[in-house]
């Protein structure tokens, strides 16, 4: 960023990059239409779309919300989990549980959902102090290999069959939408739609104002240095449990909207399986970024939907290509070959390409700075570096 | 002078591994002192004893208090700040960030107007504070480790090691700087140092420390003329 105004002082200035001030009137027109480009393609669907869309575009959006639940965790504070299925899967049979049976307020169910999902990620972050890396990874697998077994009991003793019926929330009379009728398949579908989307932005905006807080730094300090975090006065017990714990309540919302959208669901419905679609989506997308978890979410749901609904009738594939689970293995090469072209995931590949054309430069220093003695005393060569 | 930190009989190491047997160092008020040692002598140990990373048995004491089961964060709050060895860049985080991160344990908003000081102080941090740490050179990576301990206003500055892997240009400007951090703030340093030549220069007292305990100790003029520890530390 240095060199670049160094060389545009230096009187013949490049046309591209070009910089942009940060925060400057042009920088905030850029994030304006940024904004404006996604609410308005928000509201377009979800005034327009068949309710089969709909209900994708919300299946996409429960896949965001516990791929940003899973960045926090994973992309921020460098804890890996591949047990967050079982937090979703743990609030959605909560809800369906308590909405059935006991009669339940679904957004009631939603609240026990997050508190639950709260305690058993901070139960889980315990032994997450000792452990690091693929030892960490292997007790948070055991847990989503648990899990099913765990619902299969629950739904056998208390259930007393082998599925749940979902929370089938309907629309509130004061949104406009009706419950009966001949709309009303899709106005449920729209309702779960803004459900969704609403989920998503309070999931997204919980990450990004605890990322650019005191805490958020802390996270990543904790991630890039462990000691050096320490001895800044960071409490690593309480930061990391508690981190466990945000996360399992964000992936506990995903859950609770899983249980909103599906007729019925059982111990199969959330298995590690699941698990690997969120760290997928997270590193299609970015890990460590704020869009990263959801662009990579969207990317993957409708890239493995396109190419279920379309690869089986593509005949011009080679041979044995054309036959058989050909969306699958082509998800798969896609995701190989995305690893390569992109390392950082979406985000961190389109940021590489915008910085060939605009780079946001930092605010202007404060004028009047005495040069201080020390940087008088530094050698030349240094400061060319 | 009242002494700051008292460090007495220190015990400790890592599992059934004993690093630190029966040390003892002080550091007085508005001083600086040296903890000079080999490889494996347990410098590093010793930093990380007197700030509570690892469990430690004997009295340390800071400003007539006893931190010998204090935790590390709260022993941070108390005034204790730490360079850690390799400098401990949060690499990800910006450099104001990582500025930031050392003011972590004063939740107030007094950070800003900190920062702006040490950007004075450090130039070279304020034009690179939106840039990542982690792209910073080694000498500019210690000289932001300083800048963020010193962000959490701290009595004492603990630094490990801070010529690791800089070139000498580097390390001797960074002397002057820890130097002057003493010379005009009164700032309490000990700091552990194989360069033993540079560091007696801002030392008052100095400590030699091998397999574990303490030496030899006295003034830096003291050890200076020692001969047999200027043979082993100084080279000459």
């Amino acid at each position: 960023m240095t060199t670049t105004m160094q060389s545009t002082s230096a009187g013949a200035p490049k046309a591209w990059p070009r910089p942009i001030p940060d925060s400057s009137p042009l920088h905030w027109v850029f994030r304006v239409i940024g904004v404006a480009v996604i609410a308005a393609i928000a509201i377009y669907i979800g005034l327009n779309a068949t309710p089969s869309t709909l209900g994708n575009v919300t299946e996409a959006c429960i896949l965001a919300i516990a791929a940003v639940a899973l960045n926090l965790l994973l992309g921020f504070n460098g804890q890996i989990s591949i047990g967050h299925s079982t937090f979703v899967g743990l609030a959605a049979f909560a809800a369906g549980y308590t909405v059935n049976f006991w009669h339940w307020n679904a957004y009631w169910s939603l609240v026990l959902g997050i508190v639950l999902c709260f305690l058993l990620g901070f139960a889980l972050g315990l032994p997450a102090l000792r452990l690091k890396g693929p030892y960490l990874a292997l007790v948070t697998l055991a847990v989503a290999f648990v899990w099913p077994t765990v619902a299969k009991k629950f739904l056998e003793q208390k259930v007393k069959k082998n599925s749940l019926k979902g929370t089938h929330l309907s629309p509130p009379t004061w949104t406009g939408l009706v419950s009966k009728g001949k709309d009303a398949r899709l106005d449920k579908a729209i309702f779960l739609y803004w459900c969704g989307i609403i989920l998503l932005l309070v999931a997204y905006v919980v990450v990004r104002n605890l990322r650019k807080s005191r805490i958020g730094r802390s996270l990543v300090a904790v991630r890039d240095n462990e000691t050096a975090a320490a001895v800044m006065g960071v409490n690593l017990k309480f930061t990391k449990t508690i981190t466990f714990g945000i996360s399992a309540a964000i992936a506990g919302t995903a859950g609770w909207l899983s249980a909103a959208r599906l007729d019925v669901f059982n111990d199969t419905s959330f298995t590690i399986l699941n698990s690997i679609k969120y760290l997928l989506a997270l590193f299609l997308g970015g890990a460590a970024t704020l869009l990263g978890p959801i662009v990579g979410a969207f990317a993957y749901f409708f890239l493995d939907d396109y190419l279920r609904s379309h690869a089986p009738h593509w005949t011009w594939l080679p041979g044995q290509l054309s036959k058989g689970p050909i969306a699958s293995f082509l998800l798969g090469a896609i995701v190989i070959a995305f690893v390569f072209i992109a390392p950082f995931g979406l985000v961190g590949f389109v940021k590489d390409q915008a910085r060939r054309v605009f780079i946001v430069t930092p605010r202007p220093l404060r004028p009047a700075l005495t040069p201080s003695a020390l940087d008088d005393e530094r050698p030349e060569e240094s400061k060319g570096e | 002078m009242s002494v700051l930190l008292e460090v007495t009989d220190l015990v400790a190491g890592y599992g059934a591994v004993q690093v630190l047997r029966g040390l003892d160092l002080s550091v007085n008020e508005g001083e600086v002192s040296v903890i000079l040692g080999a490889n494996g002598a347990g410098k590093t140990t010793t930093m990380r004893a007197i700030s509570g990373m690892i469990q430690r048995n004997g009295a340390v004491r800071f400003g007539g208090e006893d931190i010998t089961h204090t935790s590390p964060n709260d022993i941070v709050k108390l005034g204790i700040a730490q360079v850690p060895q390799g400098r401990g860049t949060f690499t990800d985080l910006s450099v104001s960030d990582n500025m930031r991160a050392g003011a972590y344990v004063r939740k107030g908003g007094a950070a800003q107007a900190d920062l702006d000081e040490w950007y004075e102080i450090f130039p070279r941090l304020q034009e690179r504070r939106d840039q990542k740490a982690g792209s910073l050179s080694g000498g500019e990576q210690q000289m932001l480790a300083i800048a963020r301990a010193m962000m959490s206003r701290p009595k004492l500055l603990l630094c490990d090691e801070p010529s690791l892997g800089l070139a000498p240009i580097i390390t001797q400007e960074l002397f002057a700087i820890l130097g002057r951090l003493n010379a005009e703030r009164g700032l309490s340093i000990l700091v552990v140092e194989q360069n033993a030549n540079l560091a007696v220069k801002i030392a008052h007292s100095v400590f030699v420390l091998e397999t574990g305990s303490i030496v030899a100790s006295g003034t830096a003029e003291d050890i200076a003329k020692d001969d047999s520890v200027r043979k082993a530390y100084l080279g000459y």
